[in-house]
């Protein structure tokens, strides 16, 4: 059969379902004359304010998070008896790689590694070099300089402005005066814990060794393997059920087996590593009472919706 | 700030685009119904509607993007493509309905002309539930109204509570007069009713664009909403002259000069609210005459003297 206008009526049909279907499309398409829901990343403030709060829709799983900012993949193996934990972090802002100490400088305040990831809405956290339990280093975070005193023992960590990460071998005073007169104004936080692991792709000699780095223990490490792209590796230790602990040569072999490492650069370590995901501290074993710490490191998302949505 | 009501497939339906969208609906049933009267087959009117919708709306779009590409170049988020998150011009719109008038029409072997005058009423139906809409978006205000005239309709409270001129209702209010206006224009050339609706919109866009005090787009100090539509005016002010020469008895530099002139006036006016103490009443009575002097001029060069 045919119309007046001479098509046929399911032609006709499809074509009236299909403008209604047009229309319909405007309720999410037409939504304002100008925006009305604005979303970018930020670049967040060089300060101890937070990041962004993580979106809940960000999380999959236990072991991941993404949001157009950031993107956080954890995973896990084995190595010499000991397990391990690796959390992959790609940034889009070097601002989100930030710091936060316990308490002012000078206090010897501490806290859970969790509550200080949740005051400053992390999405990932791990242990600083705990600055507050010596009196030595090179000691900068989020652009302010507090400590400069370093004795040459002992490897320092630099973050500069682009999210970098650069090892300085056992500085003394006049090797950091020197790197300071032409990077200072570039450095955003530094960390005096060490040892450097990995430096320009290549895993550290094994010089200097006391009792601390061939104690079996529990090591952490911040990696960077690309322009804002971390990793960090954790390895349990004796106290952990299945694990021997790892010495620092052998957390050295473990880093630098890991794909595309840069820089590494070993954190404090024994019970004061920590890793805090989804609000809660990840590793080391469940029973035990979590160590406060005197600071962390952690990246944050800087994407910014103007409904929180 | 628009509100939103619900999501669908995760995305915000905000009452503004619930609005429009129930404007869509009763626009493209009285085309439907318009153009059966009009003489215009079922399918070409279809065919219309099936392009209108994404040409219009891409293109208003595009256009809103264009306006503000600088805001929008090297972001790296693609948020010209969230068309969810908002952002979309009249401007952008009235050119995919005159596209879409003439690729229907060039499918169905019609004129174009008649099938955009057939159109006409339709679109300026829509034109006027879009600018009601748009008080549900919180745009379309003007400057805040004085405590004795800050009552509904003259004037509506916006998000902080600031009774503020309704712009978009006198911007809605205008548009359906224009529908009736169209409706009843007889004797113009095929193609003439779609030119005078276009002509209407864009002079009186340009008035009710000073008295907007809202989010509005622009260049420098310069409104868009004021500046396009001069341009399309001034751009059928130049067809006419070259196409229907005989409707301009006088010389053509003379209606160019006086088009010249209507909008340095304008211009003038605006520079006066911003810059002098003269009385907004009597700027705004300037520029009235000047825009009906615009609408006029190039009515009488594009489509001739109107009839008694």
């Amino acid at each position: 059969m045919k119309t007046d206008t001479g098509t046929l009526p399911l032609a006709r049909i499809f074509r009236l379902l299909l403008i209604a279907l047009l229309i319909a499309a405007m309720l999410v398409l037409l939504p304002a004359p100008g925006i009305h829901s604005y979303a970018e990343v930020l670049t967040l403030p060089l300060d101890e304010s937070g990041g962004v709060p993580p979106y809940d829709w960000g999380y999959e799983g236990d072991s991941a998070y993404h949001d157009p900012s950031i993107s956080v993949r954890i995973e896990q193996g084995r190595h010499v008896h000991t397990n391990w934990t690796a959390v992959y972090v790609q940034l889009s802002n070097a601002s989100q790689l930030r710091t936060l100490k316990a308490g002012p400088y000078g206090s010897t305040q501490e806290a859970q590694g969790a509550a200080l990831a949740k005051r400053v809405q992390a999405v990932l956290a791990i242990g600083g070099d705990f600055f507050i339990y010596h009196n030595n280093g090179y000691i900068v975070r989020q652009g302010q300089f507090y400590r400069s005193r370093v004795t040459g023992e002992q490897d320092i960590l630099v973050v500069d402005r682009a999210g970098d990460l650069r090892v300085l071998p056992r500085p003394d005073a006049q090797a950091l005066a020197a790197y300071e007169a032409e990077h200072k104004a570039d450095i955003v936080n530094a960390f005096t814990f060490g040892p450097g692991l990995v430096v320009d792709g290549a895993r550290t000699a094994d010089e200097h060794l006391g009792r601390s780095e061939l104690v079996r223990a529990q090591r952490i490490a911040l990696c960077q393997t690309g322009p804002l792209q971390y990793l960090v590796v954790y390895s349990e230790g004796p106290s952990d059920k299945n694990s021997q602990g790892l010495t620092i040569p052998e957390f050295k072999d473990l880093v630098s087996g890991f794909e595309g490492v840069i820089t590494a650069y070993n954190l404090d370590g024994g019970s004061s590593a920590t890793i805090v995901f989804q609000g809660k501290k990840i590793n080391g074993p469940a029973s035990q009472r979590s160590r406060s710490i005197g600071d962390i490191i952690y990246f944050a998302s800087a994407w910014q919706t103007q409904d929180g949505e | 700030m628009p509100r939103t009501l619900f999501t669908l497939f995760g995305l915000p339906v905000t009452a503004y685009a619930l609005g429009m969208t129930l404007a869509l609906l009763l626009a493209a049933g009285a085309w439907l119904l318009h153009a059966r009267r009009q003489g215009i087959p079922a399918r070409a009117a279809e065919a219309f509607l099936l392009l209108a919708l994404p040409l219009g709306l891409l293109l208003a779009r595009l256009a809103y993007v264009l306006i503000r590409l600088p805001f929008f170049i090297g972001r790296g988020d693609l948020l010209a493509l969230r068309f969810w998150q908002g952002g979309a011009t009249l401007w952008g719109a009235l050119a995919g309905f005159f596209l879409a008038g003439l690729l229907a029409a060039k499918a169905n072997r019609l004129a174009a002309g008649k099938l955009l005058d057939a159109a006409a009423p339709a679109g300026l139906l829509l034109l006027a539930l879009g600018r009601l809409c748009e008080g549900l978006a919180g745009q379309g205000f003007g400057e805040e109204a004085p405590p004795q005239l800050s009552f509904f309709p003259l004037a509506v409270q916006n998000q902080w509570g600031e009774w503020r001129w309704a712009v978009f209702l006198l911007a809605g209010c205008a548009a359906l007069a224009f529908v009736w206006l169209v409706a009843r224009t007889r004797g113009l050339r095929l193609g003439g009713r779609a030119l005078l609706a276009l002509m209407l919109v864009c002079a009186s866009q340009m008035l009710f664009e000073s008295f907007r005090e809202d989010e509005f787009l622009r260049w420098g100090f310069v409104r868009a909403g004021q500046l396009v539509p001069a341009l399309i005016l001034f751009g059928l002010l130049l067809w006419g002259l070259r196409h229907r020469p005989g409707l301009w008895p006088w010389p053509r530099h003379q209606a160019i000069a006086g088009f010249a002139l209507l909008i340095l006036v304008i211009t003038a006016c605006e520079f006066a609210l911003d810059k002098t103490t003269l009385s907004s009443l009597l700027i705004y009575g300037l520029m009235l005459l000047s825009v009906l002097g615009l609408f006029h001029l190039t009515r009488r060069v594009a489509l001739g003297a109107p009839r008694a």
